[in-house]
């Protein structure tokens, strides 16, 4: 019922709440890609995606195939409110925990940001 | 890929990369969006597939070899099985070099230990005179310490029924100056009464080897002071050798002859050579150099002392005699260095041609599954995955081949140490050990590289478009299996060649008239029990001996010697003539002293005067051919004075000679023998080792219980052993020669027959491949003799480019192989014409399917396609 998510697991997500009806491993690799410039690795998203399927926070159904999909079908997903919960949860929790530090944080980051190693 | 995915998540994740492949390939370069592909599908196999994708995934490459390799049952076996043969023979042979020419003797620093001897121009390897010895060990600095061998003593030993032992002289100092230890007791004290040849019987201490120690006395550890009946006295064990140091290989170069265990050494004082004669040369020196110093170094010190060698002896400024030190190690294989290093090279080319005709077996097959290769390609399969499923083929027939071949090696080995000729050192050293297998290893990973990457480049060289350009890459491919094919006539050539070479010598070895005839000849070893109040007594008691020998029933002919032909050993004097006496210069010539009826139980045929007949004087001598051409070019040698010197240390005297017989071939029949003077045995004191020779015309084994019930009468304790028909001993004489003409000639038909079905393969592609353009010529009117030209020219490409390279390498191998062949030389064209004639007619028959395939095209169906 409870537990607490992976910073992966967070990512993966919200790409699925973004991307609504059109959630599957491609469009997920690329939502996040598109959003934190991360190289993201599709062996990563398919084994997430499989765990949080397997603690039910997401649902799957086999959609349609597409011609650059050589007859292969698309798995899509979806948020289960389970999920959802525990995202909220998640996001809070590190929410309230940047609260006041936010500042100091930024400062300490910014000098690993202008080549403090 | 699919099958390594959890199966419900295959259709989809295998969508998704695809999808995504084809937008990068949009966004971004085809090779980068392949590059983007294979990574993901290994990272996503990695992090996603099922339980067992992670061992799976880098056996991918393996599965795909073993696949191929069951996929062409008959190809793969064929490559296995010449794999496998091609390592075992290589394996086998190395084995032999490693242990006879790798393998470090068996004592302290062997490199550091080296035989002296002489050579002059037309000997090598001549032992010091007792002389040159006392001078060597007093001039030499290079030396810490000179010893030496001579003499091998029979004797039975032991009480009720003896045992025969060869014994063999040696100076105190012989086994500290080969740094070896004893095992039990010590080396004992010198002899004491010195001479033990001069017949005057045993009594001192000796030295046994590890096995005499283990058979005869039981390992028994109280065996140091225990007193042994040897022959006509008694014998004191004073210490037993280490059981790894190997007596042959210590005894090497003794005058033991080739059948001749030595198992017991008997120490002699260094007083023994003070009186230093200077006329018989029969001491063989061993020297271990001295601290910091080279062989250079002592050889350029030798050069000095064979100065003072020639101011001692006028016979040695005549002959320019030079000093030669050979190493320990060279000196006890001998002939079989070169031997062996032959039979290396010739089982290397094999090997070479061996992985020639995989490489283009596997060539073959590269061709023939383009489609295959093209469609992977597409998929996505990098050139260096190509590049790895080929190899890893390769690899897995080689690994097959690899193992067969050394399961097999260890038979070869057996084999080998059963076949090899007698007389060739350190059998007992060949075995398979690390140093063989890492070896055969080698030879595999060496296999698999040379035969596989030519075609694992091939593989990879190509790209998804390869399909539709067929035609020009199976040309550009031909060109390399063409060279691979001239490269295996090339060296078929030269095993050809070479085994031509030793056949031809062998057959001119057996056709030798050696000077005797050794059909129905037994030879047998006597050692006299006898003791001798003096010199007179000695050889009156020969006498006794020789004349009780004559009445043996059903024998032609009896003789006894002190050096038997094929036997070992050797006795050299010097000679001279009026003439030469005049300018005071003297000759060297081989002595043999022989009883009455010994020339005519050998067989050698009398040319001129009478042989002895028993009532001679002490001044009658018999002389060989080749000593009556040197001493009395273009004259009747009978009758005339030659001065000889039949005693060692004794005064020399004018001879009379009454007979001229054939020459006779001692050492080798390989090789003529040195001028020879035959003196009457029983004039001289002479023994108590001797030789026998029996003719018969009735059966040999029965012979040598008559010679043994004959010598029990005269004496009953004497030893009569060995007994060795004549026939074997020109056998084994052969043996070698024989040995390695046999297994060059085995080589040499292996490579022809691989380059055969070399070049049927290349051949048969090439016609394959040309199908079509035949059908068109046919077509257009050409005729079948048309066709069979173009075959026929291909064919002598391939064939010409070999033949020439061939014949280059042929002249560097003789050179090589020189010293194995008797009768024949690298300038003969007889053999090289008829290697040339062989190959070819090997090559039109590898080439006769294929042709005939060209000739049967049928423009007809070709045409309709």
């Amino acid at each position: 019922m409870t537990g607490s998510l992976g910073e992966f697991e967070q990512l993966v997500l919200f790409a699925v709440l973004r991307l609504r009806d059109e959630a599957y491993g491609v469009s997920i690799r690329r939502e996040i890609e598109a959003n934190t410039g991360r190289d993201v690795s599709a062996g990563a998203v398919y084994t997430t995606l499989s765990r949080l399927e397997k603690r039910r926070f997401v649902s799957s159904r086999v959609g349609e195939t597409a011609p650059e999909r050589t007859g292969q079908r698309r798995k899509y997903y979806l948020v289960e409110p389970e999920g959802a919960a525990t995202l909220r949860r998640s996001y809070t929790d590190s929410r309230r925990m940047a609260r006041g530090v936010l500042s100091t944080l930024e400062g300490l980051a910014a000098r690993a940001d202008s080549g403090g190693e | 890929m699919r099958r390594l995915l959890p199966r419900d998540a295959r259709e989809f994740v295998v969508g998704d990369l695809d999808e995504e492949f084809r937008r990068y390939v949009v966004e971004r370069t085809p090779a980068r969006a392949r590059r983007w592909y294979r990574w993901q599908a290994v990272r996503t196999i990695w992090r996603f597939g099922s339980p067992n994708a992670r061992v799976e995934l880098p056996a991918i490459p393996i599965r795909d070899a073993v696949r191929s390799v069951l996929w062409r049952p008959i190809a793969s076996i064929t490559i296995v099985a010449t794999i496998g043969i091609a390592v075992a023979a290589t394996t086998t042979v190395y084995s032999a070099l490693d242990g006879v020419l790798l393998t470090p003797l068996a004592f302290g620093d062997p490199d550091r230990v080296v035989r002296v001897s002489l050579d002059t121009d037309d000997s090598q390897g001549v032992p010091l005179t007792a002389g040159d010895f006392r001078d060597l060990g007093s001039t030499a600095r290079s030396f810490s310490s000179v010893a030496a061998l001579w003499g091998t003593v029979a004797m039975a030993i032991g009480e009720g029924r003896p045992v025969e032992v060869q014994a063999l002289q040696v100076t105190t100092n012989y086994f500290a100056t080969l740094q070896i230890e004893p095992y039990l007791g010590d080396f004992g004290n010198p002899h004491p009464d010195g001479n033990v040849e001069m017949g005057t019987g045993l009594g001192g201490d000796v030295v046994i080897s590890h096995t005499l120690w283990a058979t005869y006395f039981g390992s028994d550890p109280t065996v140091v002071g225990r007193r042994v009946p040897a022959g006509s006295g008694t014998v004191v064990v004073s210490g037993v050798l280490p059981p790894d140091v190997d007596p042959q290989t210590v005894a090497g170069y003794s005058n033991a002859g080739p059948r001749t265990r030595i198992d017991m050494w008997i120490p002699v004082g260094p007083g023994y050579f003070d009186g230093g004669n200077r006329s018989a040369n029969w001491v063989e020196a061993i020297g271990r150099l001295a601290e910091g110093v080279s062989v250079e170094e002592a050889r350029a010190e030798m050069v000095t002392f064979a100065m003072v060698l020639r101011e001692a002896s006028p016979a040695y400024e005549e002959a320019e005699v030079r000093v030669r030190l050979t190493p320990a190690l060279h000196e006890v294989v001998g002939q079989a260095r070169p031997t062996i290093q032959t039979l290396m090279g010739a089982v290397v080319c094999v090997l070479l041609i061996a992985c020639a005709n995989i490489a283009n077996i596997l060539l073959a097959q590269v061709l023939a599954s383009r489609g295959d290769a093209a469609v992977r390609s597409a998929m996505g399969e990098s050139r260096w995955s190509a590049f790895l499923r080929t190899l890893a083929t390769t690899c897995l027939l080689a690994g097959a081949g690899g193992a067969l071949g050394t399961a097999a090696a260890w038979f070869g080995v057996q084999l080998l140490r059963a076949a090899a000729p007698p007389g060739w050192p350190r059998l007992e050293t060949i075995q398979i050990d690390l140093r063989v297998l890492t070896f055969a290893l080698l030879a595999t990973a060496s296999t698999a590289i040379l035969a596989g990457m030519l075609p694992a480049l091939r593989e990879a060289r190509r790209d998804a478009a390869d399909v539709l350009r067929d035609r020009v890459n199976a040309r550009g491919s031909h060109g390399v299996r063409r060279s691979l094919v001239g490269a295996q006539v090339a060296l078929s050539l030269v095993l050809l060649a070479g085994a031509g070479w030793l056949l031809k010598g062998f057959t001119t070895l057996q056709g030798v008239e050696p000077g005797f005839q050794a059909e129905g000849v037994l030879t047998f070893l006597y050692q006299d029990s006898r003791s001798y109040p003096d010199g007179a007594a000695v050889a009156a008691g020969a006498r006794a001996l020789g004349e009780r020998l004559e009445l043996i029933p059903n024998a032609t002919a009896v003789g006894l010697t002190q050096r038997m032909p094929l036997r070992g050993g050797d006795w050299s004097g010097p000679y001279a003539t009026e003439a030469m006496q005049a300018d005071s210069a003297q000759a060297s010539a081989d002595y043999r002293f022989v009883s009455p009826g010994y020339l005519a139980a050998m067989g050698t045929s009398l040319l001129a005067g009478r042989v002895f007949d028993g009532a001679e004087s002490p001044d009658m001598i018999v002389i060989d051919a080749n000593l009556a051409a040197a001493a009395f070019p273009n004259e009747n040698a009978v009758g005339k004075r030659l001065w000889v010197q039949p005693q060692w240390g004794g005064q020399g005297q004018w001879s009379r000679i009454v007979g001229v017989v054939e020459h006779m071939r001692h050492a080798t029949i390989a090789r003529e023998a040195n001028p020879t003077v035959y003196y009457p045995i029983f004039q001289v004191p002479m023994g108590p080792r001797l030789y026998g020779a029996v003719r018969t015309t009735g059966d040999l084994t029965t012979m040598f219980e008559h010679v043994r019930d004959a010598v029990a009468e005269i004496d009953p304790r004497g030893l009569v052993a060995q007994p060795i028909p004549l026939p074997e001993l020109v056998a084994d004489d052969l043996a070698a020669t024989r040995f390695t003409a046999t297994l060059v000639g085995a080589f040499a038909a292996a490579a022809v027959l691989l380059a055969a079905v070399g070049l049927y393969g290349v051949l048969a592609l090439w016609v394959q491949e040309r199908r079509f353009e035949f059908g068109v010529r046919r077509a257009l009117g050409a005729s079948r003799e048309g066709v069979v030209a173009i075959v026929a020219r291909e064919i002598a490409t391939m064939l010409t480019v070999g033949l020439v390279v061939g014949a280059g390498m042929t002249a560097a191998a003789y050179r090589f192989m020189e010293s194995l062949v008797h009768g024949t030389s690298s300038s003969d064209p007889a053999v090289l014409v008829a290697a040339i004639g062989a190959l070819a007619l090997a090559a039109i028959g590898g080439a006769a399917i294929p042709a005939r395939r060209a000739i049967q095209v049928d423009p007809v169906n070709v045409l309709r396609g």
